[in-house]
């Protein structure tokens, strides 16, 4: 057949170099050679006889610093012209990974060989001897066992180190050691984007002197890509491949990389890490069977403004690639807002839906300020579970540094977990549908999150969601049936004791409340006298001799109550939100749940400066990048930095909080602190690791303590730092912090 | 017709919204017969022109003036260009959100520049109608932007370098916009790159959006950029020169809500508009460019959308979007038809006013007395407020501490509910006004929790205070003053108002 074609495309500007013959493309094409160059602007027709198809033509925009390669395949008059090169060549889809490697290196081996004819093809029989003997001899480098990020077939050139220095441009350092008869006249950087262009990048040449920086500005920060060394007669004589440039140094998945160096607990270079990862990445790609990876990721978008990442066109058109789907998480009931739609627009017009998602999947579930991490979607889930929870890393948004880790328990084993969990991101077995547990693999980093880390304005401390005096009706009654006992340590002045119960009293729901106070005999008086004020339900008060018997009575007051949740209270704290007590005891009454306690907020001194901050939060496990041998409960520092939410702890603060009475009375007592003998302590955190059950802090509800200037003294707050020798039981049902060293 | 804009300062005048909002229709507003002028809101005692017009004044003294208008028979608007209403949630505007429904009784109209804004304020209880009113360009002088336009291009065409501008306020106390928008959507900068031509960024932004950590995140632009600081000369000499407006806009509601105005200006000084993110500039979608592949294809032909053969498409799209005669038109004779029934709403008017209950807050603007009194507005201390001697309605804890005891000045005491002001103790004083007092065996109501409280003034304790206390003296006042419309001065930044808000909403069946 013998099909003559016109190619009518806007090659002002351009200059046609040369027309590739190329052999590793199948039979295909016949085509008469052209070399030429268009210097006018204007558009041309070009003429082409095509025995053939598909053709190849390559296509060098010489009039622009960044050289693109263009492969186009003509196949029918329709998509004549169209870039469809990877997607109806005989290779299929190409999948980032190992098979893409092979490949993506199996053609650049062709187009470097034109690179280095600089007027174009003169001669096809040398394409067509060179070509072959690639072929046969799959020669120059074993493709099977490559090795990404370093240099293959000159051992004089290493990299050094690569990092981002803006979103796209990726510098590498190089070191070359001179050699004669091997010497590098120039880098030559190629990369595949989604739709199969390959760009060629402009030579780098190689000055005098051994280290050298390389400068690559990426058309994708997600997509692989190769740098070459060209020698002094145009000879490729080295290749280094990087399959997932966004782990370098300010990449937006480095953070991944960062954590995956902690986990492994040993200190190495970050280059031997990214080259180790990546191996291991490509690895499990050859590995995975592919119907097991996720397929689809549900974004909860509620807060989302459409400029996060996972809304760039890179990071969609990377997923695209990839073959995932993404949807917003279904909203109850609201009508769907202008921004919902916008968002719902952009990635309907930019990611691959799939359309027939019938067959049993996996979905990534996670917030709109997250990205996947890479191991997310190459990596395939616990197949035995229906839930798998993973952790996440945080990083800055401003800056995109890498701040810490932040981990869930790994004894959740209950759906009801997806409130106190939301801020986790998780897969979704879909085929799993009978099974309701949920598992926890530690070592699996599903997202990376970006937030802005100022941290809290001082309202937001005092009212971490808004105030809402209304509690639906039907909660109430529910909350109603749980009677709630309330133990306040007393121990204080009668007028600092009055502002707590106070407080208590403005509380909705407060006359189904009993309170007992363990107080001074010196406040005898004015409690009698006031105790008309008070509407609670029922309002006792224990005179303890002296401060130091305060856990005696502690544990008297608790054991007389049978049932219901306990509420224990120190002195000096203000319920500021009426709904404070009801709140506890909506997530008090979970089964799963064994203690709840709020974020304690106030005032305090920093040099002549008064801020407004979290006193308390509870403690989480907390360790430091490369120093495992760090371990400790630690109060949890990044509460405010994260969104409001409940968060599974270690140790609840001993200020305030809310336990069942028959949990308490099992496991709970008080005892004075050995080391500080005003403050008290409690074993209930430690007692309580092995129920598989979990203590909660809320940082929705706050408590706050009056500013500094009215306390007489601080109150007597007990910490549980020590008090878990063995952090692996911690483990099982707190979250767990891991700070990055960036 | 005599229009007054009541303004926050003097120094107001001189901001983007009422130099592009009000100054540049002046002129052409007075040619139709409405004359426009300035007040600062504290400094209105008198009213004395025919329609008022509230500008970014949301304190107490603003509704008091807007009261005081309504009842003298005046026209009273809100011109709302700024979205800080739908965010229902946050609790950062809950005094605006306030002041916004507290304010509703007294308005004839809503202004506004958008149409997203329109459906937003349509929305409200007392049917008030909104008008849009786009953001008025200065007047547009065709040949020159076609000049321009040319020039521009054959430059782009010659160099292959395009100059491209990011210009405006850099931040927001409460959002994240301006720069946050460049460097999350300078991706499609890159892509002028890649499709062949050179982008040379500047940036024009306030110095008080460039912050360490913003000056870190610009980094991350994939282009060479250069920042210089906003200044309005500044302004129209950059877009003079360059050839691109990138204006990049995610979605958040305060984002969507903006007007058209930056890309007005843009396309005015002979830039191509390219705008990424949200869609907001799609009523100039013939002069606007959704992605960089084709402008840079349209520049690559010589061709971009904005050129001389298209110069007078622009005048039509303007007529939609904000030319200075259209939108002058539409405002006057929507005034002048308000206008008109107010006329005949006010034969039929008594010209008395109604007394108003100003219940103050933990912070509370300054309220002059002057105004005051011609307003016929008494004020109400309590607990949660500093305890005036000169307030008419003074609450202040009882000795026993179950409850409040209730001060009525004489003056007040005649609007007092019969049933019950028998039941109040005059209290006489040498030299001094007599006022009633009411204790809790007088009126049940008046026990209320909170005593305890009365020592400290943490914030915690305050809020808790206010969320009890305010509700309470609120009903108190209904059950004893039926016939008063009560008012809540409160501008403290505390998330105070939600009971309250609630309490209010049920009460005008919002």
């Amino acid at each position: 057949m013998r099909l003559i074609k016109k190619i009518k495309m806007h090659f002002d500007y351009y200059t046609i170099k040369s027309v590739l013959y190329d052999k590793y493309f199948s039979s295909f094409l016949k085509i008469r050679r052209y070399s030429g160059y268009f210097t006018k602007r204007a558009i041309r027709d070009v003429k082409y006889e095509l025995v053939e198809q598909p053709a190849a033509i390559i296509i060098y925009p010489d009039l622009i610093e960044e050289q693109t390669v263009k492969f186009i395949t003509l196949n029918t008059e329709d998509n004549f012209g169209q870039q469809l090169f990877f997607r109806n060549s005989k290779i299929g889809k190409i999948k980032h990974g190992f098979q893409f490697a092979e490949t993506f290196m199996s053609i650049l081996r062709t187009v470097d060989l034109v690179c280095r004819q600089n007027s174009g093809v003169n001669n096809v029989q040398l394409f067509d001897n060179i070509g072959n003997r690639i072929l046969e001899e799959h020669s120059l480098l074993n493709l099977k066992s490559i090795e990404s990020v370093e240099f293959h077939g000159n051992k004089n050139v290493e990299i050094l180190d690569l990092w981002f220095a803006n979103n796209y441009l990726l510098r590498f350092r190089i070191n070359v050691i001179a050699t004669p008869g091997s010497e590098i006249a120039a880098f030559k950087c190629f990369q595949l984007l989604g739709d199969g262009t390959v760009c060629l990048f402009d030579d780098k040449p190689v000055a005098d002197g051994s280290i050298h920086f390389v400068d690559v500005e990426l058309r994708n920060q997600f997509s692989p890509l190769i740098l070459t060394c060209v020698g002094l007669d145009g000879s490729m004589s080295a290749m280094a491949f990087i399959p997932f440039p966004s782990l370098a140094r300010c990449g937006a998945h480095y953070g991944e990389l960062l954590a995956i160096d902690m986990q492994s607990g040993d200190q190495y270079p970050v280059i031997q890490t990214l080259r180790s990862y990546s191996d291991c990445l490509i690895k499990t790609i050859s590995d995975a069977n592919y119907d097991s990876t996720p397929k689809k990721i549900i974004l909860d978008a509620t807060n989302s403004t459409g400029a996060e990442r996972i809304f760039e066109k890179d990071t969609l058109s990377w997923l695209k690639n990839l073959g995932l789907s993404i949807s917003l998480a279904q909203t109850e009931d609201a009508p769907i807002s202008d921004r919902l739609r916008y968002i719902n627009k952009l990635i309907e017009n930019d990611v691959s839906q799939d359309k027939c998602l019938d067959s049993p999947h996996v979905t990534l579930q996670m917030l709109a300020d997250s990205i996947p991490t890479l191991q997310s979607v190459f990596e395939h889930p616990n197949q035995s579970c229906k839930v798998t929870y993973g952790s996440f890393i945080l990083c800055g948004n401003d800056d995109g540094k890498p701040v810490s880790v932040v981990i869930p328990p790994s004894a959740i084993a209950n759906e009801s977990m997806y409130e106190i969990l939301e801020q986790f991101p998780l897969f979704l077995q879909e085929a799993k549908q009978n099974s309701v547990s949920s598992s926890f693999r530690k070592e699996k980093l599903l997202s990376i999150r970006y937030l802005d880390l100022q941290g809290w304005s001082d309202e937001k401390f005092y009212a971490p969601v808004p105030l809402d005096l209304g509690l639906s009706s039907s909660k109430f009654l529910s909350l109603q049936q749980h009677a709630v006992t309330i133990i306040l340590n007393g121990i204080v002045d009668f007028a600092i004791l009055e502002i707590t119960l106070e407080t208590l009293c403005l509380q909705q729901g407060n006359n189904i409340f009993n309170v007992i106070i363990i107080t001074l005999a010196e406040n005898v008086m004015d409690l009698e006298r006031v105790k008309s004020r008070y509407n609670f339900k029922e309002f006792n008060f224990i005179v303890s001799e002296s401060r130091m018997k305060i856990d005696y009575y502690l544990k008297l007051a608790a054991s007389s109550v049978e049932h219901g949740l306990i509420l224990f209270v120190t002195d000096h704290c203000l319920f500021h939100n009426p709904n404070s007590v009801l709140g506890l005891a909506e997530l008090a009454i979970d089964p799963m749940v064994i203690s709840v306690s709020p974020i304690l907020v106030g005032s305090f001194r920093i040099g002549k400066t008064t801020k407004k901050g979290i006193l308390s939060s509870g403690s989480v496990q907390e360790s430091r990048a490369n120093q495992p041998q760090t371990h400790s409960i630690c109060p949890f520092g990044l509460i405010a930095k994260l969104p409001p939410s409940v968060w599974p702890v270690a140790a609840g603060n001993t200020t305030v909080f809310m336990v069942r009475a028959t949990d308490w009375n099992e496991y709970g007592s008080f005892g004075f602190d050995p080391t500080n003998t005003h403050r008290l302590t409690t074993p209930f955190w430690s007692n309580t690791t092995a129920s598989g059950r979990i203590h909660v802090v809320t940082s929705k509800l706050s408590i706050s303590l009056p500013d500094s200037n009215e306390l007489t003294a601080m109150p007597e707050v007990s910490q549980e730092a020590g008090a878990f020798p063995l952090i692996s039981d911690s483990m099982k049902t707190s979250t767990q912090v891991v700070m990055l060293a960036s | 017709m005599k229009l007054c804009v009541v303004i926050p300062s003097d120094e107001y005048v001189e901001r983007a919204g009422a130099r592009i909002r009000y100054k540049r229709i002046e002129d052409n507003l007075q040619k139709v017969g409405v004359y426009l002028e300035f007040a600062v809101v504290k400094e209105i005692t008198k009213i004395n022109h025919d329609a008022y017009l509230f500008s970014k004044c949301f304190d107490t003294t603003a509704l008091m003036v807007a009261k005081l208008a309504s009842e003298s028979g005046k026209l009273v608007g809100v011109d709302i260009f700024d979205d800080y209403f739908s965010q229902k949630d946050d609790t950062r505007f809950q005094a605006v959100r306030f002041w916004l429904d507290s304010s509703m009784k007294y308005l004839d109209f809503f202004l506004c520049a958008t149409p997203y804004m329109k459906k937003l304020l349509e929305n409200n209880p007392y049917e008030i109608p909104v008008h849009v009113m786009n953001d008025p360009c200065e007047p547009v002088d065709f040949e020159v932007v076609s000049k321009l336009t040319r020039k521009k291009i054959v430059a782009v065409g010659r160099n292959r370098v395009l100059d491209v501008v990011w210009f405006g306020m850099g931040d927001n106390p409460h959002f994240p916009v301006g720069l946050r928008d460049l460097v999350a959507f300078s991706g499609e900068l890159r892509k002028i790159e890649d499709n062949g031509l050179k982008v040379n960024l500047e940036i024009l932004t306030n110095s008080r959006a460039l912050t360490v950590a913003t000056l870190e995140s610009l980094a991350k632009i994939p282009v060479s950029y250069r920042i210089s600081i906003w200044s309005e000369v500044g302004e129209k000499a950059l877009l003079n020169r360059s050839h691109v407006a990138f204006l990049p806009v995610s979605c958040q509601n305060f984002s969507i809500a903006k007007s058209l105005n930056r890309a007005i200006t843009a396309v005015c000084a002979a830039n191509q508009v390219l705008s990424a993110g949200f869609p907001l500039y799609d009523r100039m979608t013939p002069f606007v460019y959704r992605n960089a592949e084709d402008l840079c294809v349209d520049f690559s032909r010589g061709e971009p959308k904005l050129n001389p053969n298209t110069i007078s498409d622009l005048g039509t799209v303007l007529k939609n979007t904000g030319d200075l005669n259209v939108e002058t038109e539409s405002l006057s004779n929507f005034l002048r038809n308000l206008f008109v029934l107010k006329k005949a709403e006010n034969k039929n008017r008594k010209n008395n006013r109604s007394p108003v209950f100003l219940v103050q807050g933990v912070k509370s603007s300054k309220v002059k007395r002057a105004l005051l009194r011609r307003a016929a507005i008494y004020t109400v201390s309590s607990p949660v407020s500093k305890m005036s001697p000169k307030s008419d309605i003074r609450f202040t804890w009882n000795e026993s501490g179950d409850g409040l005891r209730l001060r009525v000045s004489m003056r007040a005491a005649q609007y007092l509910n019969p049933d019950v002001s028998s039941k109040g103790k005059r209290v006489l004083r040498l030299f001094k006004p007599s006022y009633l007092i009411f204790e809790t065996s007088d009126i049940p109501l008046l026990k209320v929790s909170g005593f305890g409280l009365r020592l400290s003034r943490s914030p915690g304790a305050l809020l808790l205070l206010h969320a009890c206390l305010m509700p309470a003296i609120l009903n108190i006042l209904e059950y004893l003053f039926p016939e008063v419309q009560c008012e809540v001065s409160e501008q403290w930044q505390f998330p105070w108002l939600s009971p309250i808000e609630g309490q209010f909403c049920k009460r005008r069946n919002l």
